[in-house]
């Protein structure tokens, strides 16, 4: 017997020896939904969380002096940032929806973005208020793709942009190198925040969206 | 290893399939507060960080980026736990980052829980991940956010004052060496 493999046996020993509590369900589901899940996944509200912060950061950079009244609001959730009530009601604020209510409800004219990759499929539509949504689509191979489709401001121009943000989740600091790319269509905007996205798949993305609105400045990040 | 058997619970899991996360949770349980217990010492401690754990993992499992990677990401959480509930516990007092005087003669009795429970956190964790959890010293550096050297520095430490007290005899060496399987 090797000597690296002679205290294998005993630490294993030492692990089963005793036996383990009983597994408890409703605690645990408990803890999630004390922890703020709530049944439901954290890292969509996460991530639009990010997106949020992606655009509203270079929005305002951009020094758009009349905001409107969603930039405001996200403005002070951004200020309010560390309020973790603040936060918790800003994600909280959400609801599902189904295509057919957010083209009912929305007051600009809603679309889903299009020229998705193949393997993509429509996993939720979140409503924020008429003129916000966000949606998210589930990937067979790949990281799932979140959106936030905006009424667009006629004459302004959310632009594609990067940027690391530093969160917290889960009690552990990380830090995202976040990318949006953005689509301006009609009187809609499309914004896509990625962590990661394939060539190919932003060029599908960028012919059809491109396509259904040649007026778009959808811009790549170098 | 329980972990071993429950890729396809992830996958589905990570599909959004309730009744598979559930299964998931249910298999995942007994190995997240064996460890955990193994860091905290105590089992009502035990089952608070482990149950942590596994409302961590019923919250963000649609952000696991694959099934392969489930073992070393949950067993990343369940550490971080069960160490936060350990520090905090032990709070005022030192936990980890020293080595005591190794004690030269073998105990007449094996006392397995003593020994390894005398360890130190920042040795018995890596000790119990490598050979519990076979995690690699990679994974296990993730998980107590140390480098991957010090990860198998430490497990040979954990080894060295353990061998005495397991009565562990080197059959061909006198030296003990850093596990390479671990990298």
């Amino acid at each position: 017997m090797q000597a690296d493999d002679a205290y294998g046996p005993y630490v294993k020993r030492y692990m089963l020896e005793r036996p383990a509590r009983e597994f408890d369900l409703q605690a645990i589901v408990a803890r999630a939904r004390d922890r703020g899940a709530a049944g439901k996944p954290r890292s969509s509200k996460l991530t639009f969380a990010l997106g949020a912060l992606a655009i509203a950061l270079p929005t305002m950079a951009l020094g758009f002096s009349n905001r409107t009244a969603l930039e405001a609001r996200i403005t002070a959730q951004l200020t309010a940032w560390n309020k973790s009530s603040v936060r918790t009601a800003f994600l909280y604020a959400q609801r599902s929806v189904t295509l057919a209510d957010a083209k009912e409800r929305a007051d600009f004219h809603f679309v889903l973005p299009t020229g998705l990759p193949e393997d993509a499929h429509l996993e939720s539509i979140e409503e924020i208020d008429p003129s916000t949504y966000t949606v998210t689509y589930r990937r067979a191979r790949a990281n799932a793709l979140y959106f936030s489709i905006w009424k667009r401001e006629i004459g302004k121009h959310l632009a594609t942009t990067a940027g690391y943000f530093v969160t917290r989740g889960d009690s552990i600091e990380r830090s995202y190198r976040l990318r949006t790319y953005v689509w301006n269509i009609g009187d809609e905007s499309v914004i896509l925040s990625a962590r990661a996205i394939a060539s190919k798949d932003l060029d599908g993305m960028d012919g059809a969206m491109g396509a259904s609105a040649p007026q778009t400045s959808a811009r790549r990040v170098p | 290893m329980a972990l071993d058997n429950v890729g396809e619970f992830v996958s589905r899991a990570r599909d959004g399939d309730p009744a598979s996360l559930e299964c998931l949770l249910a298999a995942v349980w007994e190995d997240a507060f064996r460890i955990a217990r193994a860091i905290v010492l105590d089992d009502a401690d035990a089952q608070d960080a482990a149950q942590d754990a596994c409302a961590i993992l019923y919250a963000t499992i649609p952000s696991l980026r694959s099934a392969e990677a489930f073992p070393a990401w949950f067993y990343r959480i369940v550490v971080r736990c069960a160490t936060q509930l350990a520090k905090r516990r032990a709070r005022g007092s030192p936990i980890v980052d020293h080595v005591a005087a190794v004690s030269p003669a073998p105990i007449d009795r094996i006392d397995l829980q003593n020994a390894i429970e005398t360890l130190p956190l920042g040795l018995r964790v890596p000790l119990i991940l490598h050979y519990y959890a076979d995690l690699s010293s990679a994974d296990i550096a993730r998980a107590m956010r140390i480098p991957s050297g010090t990860v198998r520095f430490r497990i040979m430490l954990a080894r060295r004052r353990l061998r005495p007290l397991l009565e562990i005899r080197l059959p061909h060496r006198n030296v003990e060496e850093v596990p390479t399987h671990a990298s």
